[in-house]
């Protein structure tokens, strides 16, 4: 059985289970303390610091924690989750996973995370996307300020990342923070248009592979005119969505879920493909390349490129 | 909600093993400890090579910036700390992380991470020969 991925505003038994699910992980009952991270982080020589209360964490944390880590592991020309080829696959896998757990802690293995549609309302006035039913006690909560209403408001952030110095702070307990629309960088969401652009390309990806090329996966991420789409979406949200951190807010799985859905739009329109393929392109990036896992066997490019043995998007199941 | 199958998860959360991902040099990352960042953008045209040095140092209150900070094609500024931006200048990035960074707390560290290690690195620290990371 796989999961269904449906649009949030659709379902509300999807939005329901999400909800329960996200709140369920963000339990802090796992027996891992932070000092267990901090060991972690030490013993294996990475690039982060942490600092802070020493306090027991949840599963949703240590999801926080692997995408911290991940972004914190070079493999030019980004690193082992962004800014390069990796960047789709490696949020599949790790999406993977989360849904997983998702479907134990609901006892529904049909369970799929759920996506927002962010382009249909960047079609709206700059005035009114932030004010859509998304951002009401029904659905996320504030879209603006701390989140007090709603079910997400049960939520708590413990690990956040310190932009000026890079720190991963184990903080006092606090309630997940948006500043929707404030950024003066990204007002509005992407549109259609923009989402069209990306869909219309015809390679995976391209030498030299950064942030500079013009591919399906860059142009999605969102590098050319940047901040566009997936970047354009953190940005626009702002708050705990800024940092390294950003999973803190389950927007990111919304923003995620809809990036990875238009990726098989465009492998259903472009075959699978991916590039670089085997020896050649950058280590890491490869089809072949052995991804950053936390949770569960790490998993090629290759592995995941068809994601039909765990879930199917609704727009699948009309045809 | 099953609470109990909450505790029969078969995926553990696994602080007991380590594979880095294939093609990644341990230790190598954003230490904390670079104070300087070189971006290197090269181009051919009319089949001249063009190559731009960049090198940014950034300071905040007298404190030096140590994530890396780079400079993609079309000029705009990218730092690891705030990692979906793109910024017009070095002084917008800037003001972006000091707003960021306005309502973090002040916490006692129970974890000694504010800790310098020994094998600090204070030399600049070079992207390379493209206009990405490297």
């Amino acid at each position: 059985m796989v999961g269904i991925r449906e649009n949030i505003l659709v379902s509300p038994q999807v939005r329901a289970d999400f909800f329960d699910a996200m709140i369920a992980l963000d339990e802090a009952d796992t027996g891992i303390m932070a000092a267990d991270l901090a060991n972690f982080v030490r013993a294996n020589n990475l690039p982060l610091r942490i600092a802070g209360r020493n306090q027991e964490i949840s599963r949703y944390d240590f999801f926080v924690f692997w995408h911290v880590v991940a972004m914190s592991m070079d493999l030019p020309p980004g690193n082992a989750a962004h800014s390069g080829p990796i960047f789709l696959p490696w949020h599949r896998m790790y999406m993977i996973r989360l849904e997983q757990m998702c479907q134990q802690i609901l006892g529904k293995p049909d369970f799929g995370l759920p996506y927002w549609d962010w382009a249909a309302d960047g079609e709206l006035d700059d005035r009114d996307q932030w004010r859509t039913d998304l951002w009401t006690t029904d659905f996320l909560g504030e879209a603006r300020g701390r989140v007090r209403t709603g079910r997400l408001a049960e939520m708590r952030v413990r690990i956040h990342q310190n932009p000026i110095t890079g720190v991963l702070q184990s903080l006092d307990p606090r309630p997940i923070e948006r500043f929707a629309g404030m950024d003066e960088d990204a007002p509005n969401l992407p549109t259609k248009a923009q989402e069209r652009i990306a869909l219309d390309q015809t390679e995976y990806d391209v030498p030299d592979w950064n942030f500079d090329v013009q591919s399906h996966r860059n142009i999605l991420e969102g590098w050319i005119a940047a901040p566009q789409l997936h970047n354009r979406v953190h940005v626009w949200v702002g708050g705990d969505m800024a940092p390294g951190t950003s999973p803190n807010d389950p927007v990111f799985f919304l923003n995620h879920v809809n990036v990875d859905r238009l990726w098989e739009r465009w492998m259903g329109e472009n075959g699978r493909n991916y590039a670089p393929r085997a020896n050649r392109g950058p280590a890491g990036h490869r089809i072949d390349s052995s991804m950053f896992s936390m949770v569960g066997d790490p998993m090629t490019p290759g592995d995941v490129l068809d994601p039909s043995p765990w879930y199917a998007y609704d727009h699948q199941l009309v045809a | 909600m099953p609470k109990s199958a909450d505790k029969d998860l078969s995926m553990t959360l696994d602080l007991n093993s380590f594979t880095p991902p294939t093609g990644y040099k341990t230790g190598s990352g954003h230490h904390g400890h670079k104070t300087s960042f070189t971006s290197t953008r090269s181009a051919l045209y009319h089949g001249r090579k063009i190559k731009i040095k960049t090198t940014y140092r950034i300071e905040i209150d007298g404190e030096p910036l140590t994530l890396h900070t780079v400079v993609t094609d079309d000029g705009k500024v990218h730092y690891h700390g705030l990692p979906n931006y793109a910024f017009a200048s070095a002084l917008d990035m800037a003001k972006a992380i000091i707003d960021a960074a306005r309502h973090i707390p002040s916490i006692p560290d129970e974890l000694g991470g504010h800790q310098h290690d020994d094998h600090s690195d204070h030399k600049g620290h070079d992207h390379g020969d493209h206009g990405g990371h490297n």
